[in-house]
């Protein structure tokens, strides 16, 4: 039988808050300060809106200076 | 904690909002700037401005940022002076004092048993009540040791001490955190 596709980043990541959750769901137990935080930051999402207030910020900026390193080399 | 990660830094400033740029420097790092300055704040309005103001300095600064850090840890330090600010001035205004470190150290005694979930709902609320009644310290410790993508020399070096200090001071966070949480219960 052929291997399965490899599976995205995006889907694995997936895949591990869902697992997470039904752990949580199953009462699970958590070894350590860490693993509770991990699982709590794996169903927490930033909201949306964040990244729209970013954007229009970032569209009133001037364009950012060159790094440092790309000045130096005169690029 | 994962061993050492090995990850090189962007090599390019992000000139501009574009799916290669700082949008994907903002898809792969907010979620855990945001968890970051959620669980320090306690506030989850405070943390969006705090996560929008930390991206925002980041791009102002990105020619400031030399490669010596991962992009991650360096938005780490921006997000945590600008916690630290914003808890600083919130606490002068209220005058609240911190409890002593050795008020932990012995009333953690029952930190060794598991933590035990039964409700996700409220699983966000009750971390964040344990880690309110822990030391500014304990708190960002542990947040910035729960993730995986840091190495005990990031955590040492972004919170300016020593790697055996925060093994040290590791130790006793977790069995500090351990304690408040099972009062949350």
């Amino acid at each position: 039988m052929p291997p399965d596709p490899p599976q995205s980043r995006l889907t694995q990541r997936q895949e591990a808050r869902t697992q997470i959750a039904q752990q949580i769901q199953a009462g699970t137990e958590f070894a350590s300060a860490e693993e509770l935080l991990r699982a709590d930051r794996a169903q927490t999402r930033p909201p949306p809106q964040i990244e729209t207030r970013l954007q229009q910020s970032i569209a009133q900026e001037p364009p950012p200076p060159r790094p440092w390193w790309k000045r130096w080399l005169g690029r | 904690m994962a061993e050492l990660v090995e990850q090189s830094p962007s090599e390019t400033a992000p000139s501009a909002w574009t799916a290669d740029g700082f949008g994907a420097l903002y898809a792969a790092h907010s979620p855990a700037i945001y968890y970051l300055t959620l669980r320090l704040l306690g506030d989850p309005t405070q943390a969006e401005d705090a996560t929008h103001d930390v991206f925002l300095k980041a791009y102002r600064k990105f020619d400031q940022f030399r490669g010596e850090a991962t992009v991650r840890t360096w938005l780490y330090r921006i997000a945590i002076n600008h916690c630290r600010n914003l808890l600083q001035s919130w606490h002068a205004r209220t005058m609240v004092t911190p409890a002593d470190n050795a008020v932990w150290e012995r009333a953690a005694s029952a930190g060794d048993s598991p933590l035990r979930v039964l409700e996700t709902k409220e699983l966000g609320r009750r971390i964040q009540r344990a880690l309110d009644t822990l030391p500014p310290e304990y708190r960002e410790l542990l947040l910035l040791v729960a993730d995986e993508q840091l190495s005990y020399q990031e955590v040492a070096d972004l919170t300016h001490q020593t790697v055996d200090a925060v093994r040290g001071k590791l130790h006793r966070a977790r069995r500090a955190f351990a304690a408040a949480f099972a009062k949350t219960d």
